[in-house]
């Protein structure tokens, strides 16, 4: 590479021999870094706030005596053991979109442009999230337990026909249903399900009920409390426990599968849309559909695809690696609902080039809207 | 980066080309569109809707009845009498009337309620040995810490020691029935059978007698400070409840989560001819040994008798909660629907 280069990359975040590799690194991987990063920081904060918000509110109902509603065997392995895993893969194998869409579609970069998924709207939306699976965890646990028998009395247990359920019972009951829950929820937001991807979800889960079977099934020797001692197994004996489980993980989940559906139906992004599976089209058949809607524009319907008409002259020159240009990509992804910022609008209507002009064989730094568009030549097998 | 590779040559240090390095291990993806969606939503509806009615229509078959005995008719002078700590030696005894219109049909459960009394106050919750109360030998006379000041009475060590075990509640009731004016009839109350099977058998055992009577084997201890018999005279008529397994003392061991909460004191003995089918409707009093005084942290006492099912006590939540639920899903089905005719139907917000 040279002195001077050794030195340039050393220097850099990252390095790259040549100029094809900036296509994937960019749309691929950086693109597939930046969800998963958004989503490590959110989930982390989200599954927290779940954790740490019925402590909160059951201080208001023991006399603010900071009584712990888990036992400390929880408190200490919720993050290291039942909640870390899952998340931990998500952010290494995770890809929202395949590879091949968003090598073809550069446009979807857009969605991810300006930080997108670590703003203030975004956090407080999983933040509020948090505390409503929270409140509903220990208000749903808190109006079956409270002045009422939690009692099962099934024709199952023929001795134990009445247990009596206490502090740590209810403790137990919300973190069972709050490891369950913010697992599901990690589980919906998952897109490329792999085998370690289901291996780490359920695993985590199964590890936590077996955890809590073995913690609660002996009396162990060196400890001098014994106050887990077959919690869990009387817990998961009741009826009603089973059924207020089931419920409140349903209720906590509900807002955001509907949160999800409902966009997705009423104003999909360019990478749902992208998500659709097509048929990856060959390059006579791309042409074809870009004839037909070049006519379509002619006859003159919608302004804001001003791009395509350079598409004509830019599809016959040779791909100049060194410069990038501002081509249109597929045309489907243009039909985004999101408008195209008014910046780059003036820019394509006046047929200048991007602003990329610093561009480093080495570096790359983005402009102001953050994008990147490449020409649409001959595709490069990186 | 610098690993030694075998490999040489300008491509040695290329990460490995396996599915994993690359990316391209085989995957799943599923998509959260309404066409998969929105069937699992309306039987889920389905579901809810109907176990929430099933519920209710088991809630609706449990009797409950409620009695705040705390200042209840003569119990008023006990409750005066508690005030002052000098009299706690002296016994005092009251009596409620209650009446039931509909007979109680199947298992009736005797509960005595505390409110606002906090169990789950954080030194509360720490004042208690297990290791004493599992039995250990070496723990019996040498009680844990945490039992502070609970633990030694005059430099002999109590058993069972901390604050959970001496704040225990010692109230003792009799149920009688008044079939007509002339006649009672006492209703008799199971006394044991009342616990956890693991508790009374494995969390709470008696330190080991080795023929030795139970008064024998808790030589050495004293009685906590508030009680008035020892441990081991918790129940003269059994011994087989009297020491650390006796039932009273199990129950009130398990700390309530809330400061209003109920524990069970006795079930309907249904092997006594009259009560063979439940409570009979009619008159009813209940003789109260007046020992617990609750006027220090303003509290209540309350005797509950209520029907069991497998579901519980009389709950409404739980019913009322899946039918909510139900109708919620049922909802926003409906206007996912509406969304998907409206925007979605043939894919039209996703094609061009």
């Amino acid at each position: 590479m040279g002195k001077e280069g050794r030195q340039a990359a050393r220097n850099s975040d990252y390095a790259i021999p040549k100029f094809k590799h900036l296509k994937k690194m960019l749309l691929v991987h950086g693109h597939y870094y930046y969800i998963r990063i958004a989503e490590l920081v959110q989930y982390f904060f989200y599954k927290n706030v779940c954790f740490i918000f019925p402590q909160f509110l059951y201080q208001f109902f023991c006399g603010f005596s900071q009584q712990p509603l888990y036992d400390t065997a929880y408190l200490t392995l919720y993050n290291i053991s039942f909640t870390s895993l899952p998340i931990l893969l998500y952010s290494l194998v995770e890809q929202h979109v395949t590879i091949d869409t968003l090598k073809r579609e550069p446009s979807l970069y857009r969605d991810i442009a300006k930080n997108s998924l670590l703003r203030w709207p975004v956090f407080l939306y999983w933040t509020c999230l948090g505390v409503f699976d929270a409140v509903i965890f220990f208000f749903g646990a808190y109006f079956l337990f409270d002045n009422t028998t939690f009692t099962s009395n099934g024709q199952l247990m023929t001795t134990n026909t009445q247990m009596m359920f206490g502090n740590w019972t209810f403790g137990t009951l919300i973190f069972t249903v709050l490891v369950f829950t913010v697992t599901l929820k990690l589980a919906l937001d998952t897109r490329h399900w792999t085998w370690i991807n289901h291996f780490v979800i359920w695993g985590s889960l199964l590890f936590y009920v077996i955890f809590s079977l073995l913690w609660g099934g002996i009396i162990w020797p060196f400890l001098n409390y014994q106050r887990m001692y077959y919690v869990f197994m009387q817990m998961l004996s009741s009826g009603p426990a089973w059924l207020s489980i089931i419920l409140l993980i349903i209720i906590s989940l509900l807002p955001d599968v509907i949160k999800k559906v409902l966009c997705r139906a009423v104003c999909p992004t360019a990478t749902e849309r992208a998500q659709t599976t097509r048929p990856c089209l060959t390059r006579d058949e791309r042409e074809e559909q870009e004839e037909e809607v070049h006519e379509k524009l002619l006859s003159g319907s919608v302004a804001e695809l001003t791009p395509l008409s350079f598409r004509r002259s830019y599809k016959r020159r040779n791909t100049n690696s060194t410069l990038l240009h501002l081509g249109a990509a597929e045309t489907l992804s243009l039909h985004s609902s999101s408008p195209l910022p008014q910046k780059l609008l003036a820019h394509l209507s006046e047929g200048g080039r991007s602003d990329l002009s610093s561009l480093s064989p080495y570096m790359l730094r983005l402009s102001g809207a953050g994008f990147a568009y490449y020409a649409p030549g001959p595709e490069t097998p990186v | 980066m610098g690993k030694a590779k075998d490999k040489s040559g300008p491509l040695g240090r290329r990460p490995d080309n396996s599915a994993f390095k690359q990316q391209r291990l085989p995957a799943w993806s599923p998509m959260l569109t309404a066409n998969t969606v929105l069937p699992f939503f309306y039987l889920l509806a389905l579901i809810c809707m109907l176990l929430g009615v099933w519920l209710l229509l088991t809630v609706q078959s449990t009797q409950e009845i409620k009695l705040d005995y705390t200042e209840l008719g003569n119990c008023d002078q006990c409750f005066q009498l508690r005030k002052n700590v000098s009299y706690a030696a002296q016994t005092c005894s009251c009596k409620v009337e209650f009446s039931i219109d509909r007979a109680f049909k199947g298992d009736v459960f005797f509960y005595y309620g505390l409110k606002n009394f906090h169990q789950n106050l954080r030194r509360y919750m720490d004042s208690r040995d297990d290791e004493q109360t599992l039995g250990r030998k070496n723990k019996l006379k040498n009680p844990s810490s945490y039992c502070e000041p609970f633990a030694k009475d005059a430099g002999v060590p109590i058993a069972p020691c901390g604050a959970v075990a001496n704040s225990m509640f010692n109230d003792s009731f009799t149920l009688t029935y008044h079939p007509s004016r002339s006649r009672t009839i006492p209703v008799p109350l199971l006394r044991k059978g009342l616990t956890w099977y693991t508790d009374k058998n494995v969390k709470f055992r008696n330190p080991k007698t080795d023929n030795l009577t139970l008064a024998a084997a808790f030589e050495g201890t004293r009685q906590p400070l508030y009680w008035q018999k020892p441990v081991y005279d918790l129940d003269p008529h059994d011994p087989t409840n009297s020491g650390f397994i006796n039932e009273d003392l199990i129950i009130w061991m398990r700390e309530a989560a809330f400061p209003n909460f109920k524990k069970l004191y006795g079930i309907l003995n249904r092997a006594d001819a009259s009560f063979t089918k439940g409570l009979p409707k009619g008159n009813y009093t209940i003789d109260i040994s007046y020992n617990f005084p609750v006027q220090y942290f303003q509290g209540r006492k309350e005797v509950v008798l209520t029907t069991l099912t497998w579901f519980g006590g009389q709950n409404h939540f739980l019913p009322i909660a899946y039918l909510v639920t139900s109708s919620l899903i049922l909802l926003m089905a409906v206007v996912l629907t509406l969304a998907w005719w409206k925007f979605g139907k043939d894919g039209k917000n996703m094609k061009e």
